[in-house]
C-alpha cells in the first residue's frame, strides 16, 4: 500500500446508517455502512441522506439517533462531528406500547 | 350534570343478591375528577377498606368510562376499571378499549359497579336499563373468546359489547385479566376478581344517545382529527406497535433473558417487517377508530401453523426477547394461549422468563417443571409452561401466583424476579431510559410504563434530558404521569389524544364542545388530584417510599451486552431521582403527600 493510499484511507471515517421501520421503506435497506471525510459533522450525514435516499432533515416525522443519543441532545446539533465506528439511527416518533 | 358527555347515572349489580340499583353521578366529583380513572379511584377510595383481600367478597369492580367514551370523535374508546389486585393486593387501576365502554353509556350509564359474590358461575346482561342474570354453568372452561360469543348471542346483538374471563380467571390465576372485544384489562389480574365472584362475563347493548354540548362542533373537531391521525399515524395503521421492536433493541433496552440484558440478537425475526411479510392476515380498529393499528396475525406453517392472535409489543418483548426466543410462530401461539386462557401476557412473559432462568442456572430442574427443557429460545416450552400457569398445574401452580406470590414462597428467588410492588416489569429495561426507572417505581399500580408514565421520548428527543442523566427526571415523571392520569379519565386512546391537543399543554375546544364545559385548563391539575388520591389510597394500604425501590438486578448488575454495555443504574443514584420526585409532587420524604399538597389539589376536604 504506497502512502498516498494510506494517507486516503485515514482521511476517512466510516460510520453505520441503521433504517428502522418504515424508514426502511423509504430507503429499501436495513442498513449501510457509509464513508465520510474525517471531521464531518451530523449536517453533512443529513446532505448525504438527502441527497441519497431523499429523507429531508430535520424532519418531525423521523427520530435522528447518534450513539443512542437523539442528535438533537447533543449542545452543538447538526455541527457535532462524527467519528470512526458510529452508529446512525433513523425512525419514527415512538410514544410507548 | 354538564350539557354533554355524561349520563349522569352509574348502575351497581350486586352478585349474591342478583339485583341492581342506579345512582346519580355526582357532579362535585365529576368537577373534580373528570371521569375514568378519577371517577373509578374515588369509588375505590370510598368503598374498599385498605385491609378488604383480593378475593374476598367486600372486593368491588369499579368500571367508569369518561366523558368523551363513545362521542363521535377518533378512538372514543377507553374505559377504566379500578379494583384491589389479586397480583399485587392492593389499589390497581387498567384501561382498556372496545365496545363496552361505549355501549354502557349508550344504555345510560357512566358506570359500573359489580360487587358481592354469586352463588353460582353467573352471566349479566345489561340492556338499556335493564340487568339480567343469567347461569353460566355450561360455560365453565370456556375461552374468553368462546365466552363472549355466547354472551352476544344470549343478548341477542352481534355489536353488543362484551366482557369475559378464561378458564385461568376460573381457578383464581392472580394474572389473569378480563377480555373485553378482543382487548383487555391486562394488568394485576382483576380477571382473577371477577372468577372469585363467579362472574363469567357480562355483555351491554344500548340504545340510547350520548349527549353532547355542541354537535356541530365536534363533527367539525372530528373530520380535523381524522385528517390529521391519517398523515400523523399512518406508521400506526401499517405497522402497529410491534414498530417499537427494533427500536427499542438499537437504544438498548429490550428485555432479553429475564432482563439479563438489553440487547437481542435475533430481534430481526420478531419485529414488525417479519410480522408484516410473513404473519398480518389484517388490521382491526377499535370503536370510531381511523387508524385500526391492531394487526391481527396468523401462523401458516411449522409446528404452531394455524394459531392466530393479535400481537403487540409488549406480548412480543415479553414472550420473545424476554423468552430468549426468535420465533414469532411461538410468540404468536403463546399469544393466542395466553388470550384463551384469559391471563396477562405480559406477567406471563416475566413470569416464563423467570423459570429459564432458573432451570438455566440449575436452580430447578426438569423435575420441577413437569419434564420441560425450559432453556431460553424454546418456544415449545414456552407455550407448555403457559398451559401449566393457566390450569394451575406442576409449578404452574405457584407461578399463578403471580410474582409476589412466588417472592414470598421462594425468597431465594428474588435475585431473578423483576417487579416493583408486587407487578412485573414492562418490556423496557429500565437501564435504559433512567427516567423509566423512576416511572416504574412510583406507578400507582406497579412496574408500569403507561400509568407510571412513558418517559423514552422525551428522554431521547429532548435537548433537556439525557436518557443517563439523573437530574430533572423527577420533575418528567411527574409531569408525564399527570398527563396520563387525565388522558386516561377523558375515554379516549393514548394513541390519539395528539390529534386533539390533549399533550402536557392542552389546548383545543373538545372538551368545551362534549360538555360544554371548559376543563382544559385544568385537565393537568386534575391529572395531579388522581394521581395523588391513588397515592394517598396507597398509603393507607401501606405502601411507602421502601416500596418504591427497584428489583436487585436494575440497581446492583451492570448490562453485560449490547449498545448500552457496562450502564449501571446503582440504588444510590435511583434514590437521587426518587428524592427529586417527591419534591416534584409535594410528597414527604416517605411518599406520602403533605397536607399542604392535599389543600393545593383540593383533595383534603374532598377526601374527609
Amino acid at each position: 500500500m504506497g502512502s498516498s493510499q494510506l494517507k486516503d484511507i485515514k482521511e476517512e471515517i466510516t460510520v453505520k446508517l441503521k433504517y428502522l421501520t418504515v424508514v426502511r421503506d423509504m430507503t429499501g435497506l436495513r442498513e449501510e455502512c457509509i464513508n465520510f471525510p474525517m471531521g464531518s459533522t451530523l449536517q453533512e450525514v443529513a446532505v448525504w441522506l438527502r441527497e441519497n435516499h431523499g429523507l429531508s432533515l430535520p424532519d418531525p416525522g423521523i427520530m435522528t439517533i447518534l450513539n443512542g443519543k437523539g442528535w438533537g441532545q447533543f449542545p452543538t446539533g447538526l455541527a457535532t462531528q462524527i467519528k470512526e465506528g458510529d452508529v446512525i439511527c433513523l425512525f419514527p416518533p415512538i410514544s410507548g406500547g | 350534570m354538564l350539557k354533554g358527555g355524561y349520563m349522569g347515572k352509574v348502575l351497581r349489580v350486586n352478585l349474591k343478591k342478583k339485583d341492581y340499583s342506579v345512582e346519580q353521578l355526582k357532579e362535585s366529583e365529576v368537577m373534580k375528577l373528570m371521569g375514568g380513572r378519577g371517577l373509578a379511584a374515588k369509588r375505590y377510595y370510598d368503598e374498599i377498606a385498605p385491609d378488604v383481600e383480593s378475593f374476598d367478597p367486600d372486593n368491588k369492580v369499579f368500571f367508569f368510562t369518561g366523558p368523551l367514551t363513545g362521542v363521535s370523535l377518533p378512538s372514543t374508546t377507553k374505559f377504566q376499571l379500578s379494583t384491589k389486585s389479586p397480583e399485587t393486593e392492593m389499589y390497581l387501576c387498567s384501561n382498556c378499549g372496545g365496545d363496552f365502554g361505549p355501549q354502557l353509556k349508550m344504555c345510560g350509564f357512566d358506570g359500573l359497579i359489580i360487587e358481592g359474590q354469586a352463588k353460582d358461575l353467573t352471566y349479566v346482561l345489561i340492556r338499556d336499563g335493564e340487568v339480567t342474570f343469567g347461569d353460566a354453568g355450561r360455560w365453565r372452561g370456556m375461552t374468553t373468546v368462546e365466552t363472549r360469543q355466547r354472551l352476544k348471542e344470549a343478548i341477542g346483538e352481534k355489536r353488543a359489547g362484551a366482557m369475559s374471563i378464561g378458564p385461568a380467571a376460573e381457578k383464581l390465576v392472580r394474572i389473569s385479566c378480563i377480555d373485553v372485544d378482543s382487548r383487555a384489562f391486562g394488568r394485576g389480574g382483576a380477571g382473577a376478581v371477577l372468577g372469585s365472584k363467579l362472574l363469567k362475563g357480562i355483555a351491554v347493548k344500548g340504545s340510547g344517545r350520548i349527549p353532547v354540548a355542541d354537535e356541530e362542533k365536534v363533527n367539525e373537531i372530528r373530520k380535523a382529527a381524522i385528517k390529521n391521525l391519517r398523515v400523523t399515524r399512518a406508521n400506526h395503521t401499517k405497522y402497529g406497535t410491534p414498530q417499537y421492536i427494533e427500536v427499542i433493541n438499537e437504544l438498548g433496552c429490550m428485555p432479553t433473558r429475564n432482563f439479563q440484558t438489553t440487547y437481542f440478537e435475533g430481534t430481526h425475526k420478531v419485529d414488525a417487517h417479519t410480522m408484516y411479510e410473513q404473519y398480518l392476515e389484517k388490521n382491526y380498529a377499535c370503536y370510531m377508530c381511523p387508524v385500526a393499528c391492531g394487526k391481527i396475525n396468523v401462523v401458516k406453517e411449522g409446528p404452531f401453523a394455524g394459531a392466530k392472535a393479535r400481537t403487540e409489543y409488549e406480548t412480543i418483548g415479553l414472550l420473545g426477547p424476554n423468552c430468549g426466543i426468535d420465533d414469532f410462530a411461538a410468540i404468536v401461539k403463546g399469544n393466542q394461549l395466553c388470550d384463551d386462557l384469559g391471563i396477562d401476557t405480559m406477567s406471563t412473559g416475566n413470569a416464563v422468563a423467570l423459570t429459564m432462568e432458573l432451570y438455566e442456572k440449575g436452580l430447578i430442574t426438569k423435575e420441577d417443571t413437569g419434564g420441560i427443557e425450559a432453556r431460553f429460545g424454546n418456544g415449545q416450552a414456552l407455550i407448555d409452561l403457559i398451559w401449566l400457569i393457566g390450569e394451575r398445574r406442576g409449578i404452574g401452580d405457584l407461578l399463578a401466583e403471580g410474582m409476589a406470590g412466588v417472592a414470598k414462597e421462594k425468597p431465594e428467588w428474588r435475585p431473578y424476579i423483576l417487579t416493583v410492588k408486587g407487578l412485573p416489569f414492562a418490556a423496557y429495561d429500565p437501564r435504559g431510559f433512567y427516567g423509566n426507572a423512576l416511572t416504574y417505581g412510583t406507578s400507582s399500580r406497579g412496574a408500569c410504563h403507561n400509568v407510571g408514565g412513558w418517559t423514552i421520548r422525551a428522554e431521547l428527543q429532548s435537548g433537556q434530558y439525557d436518557r443517563f442523566a439523573l437530574g430533572g427526571k423527577g420533575e418528567l415523571v411527574r409531569r408525564i404521569q399527570d398527563n396520563r392520569a387525565y388522558v386516561d379519565s377523558l375515554g379516549i386512546c393514548t394513541v390519539v389524544r395528539g390529534s386533539m391537543n390533549f399533550s402536557d399543554s392542552p389546548e383545543g375546544e373538545v372538551m368545551c364542545a362534549v360538555t360544554g364545559y371548559d376543563f382544559t385548563p385544568e385537565l393537568l391539575e386534575i391529572g395531579s388530584r388522581i394521581y395523588t388520591l391513588e397515592r394517598v389510597i396507597l398509603n393507607r394500604e401501606g405502601i411507602r417510599r421502601k416500596d418504591d425501590m427497584l428489583p436487585e438486578r436494575t440497581v446492583k448488575e451492570a448490562v453485560p451486552s449490547g449498545p448500552i454495555k457496562g450502564r449501571r443504574l446503582t440504588q444510590e443514584m435511583y434514590e437521587s431521582m426518587l428524592a427529586e420526585y417527591y419534591m416534584a409532587r409535594g410528597w414527604d420524604s416517605e411518599g406520602i403527600p403533605t397536607k399542604e399538597t392535599l389543600k393545593k389539589l383540593g383533595l383534603k376536604e374532598f377526601l374527609s
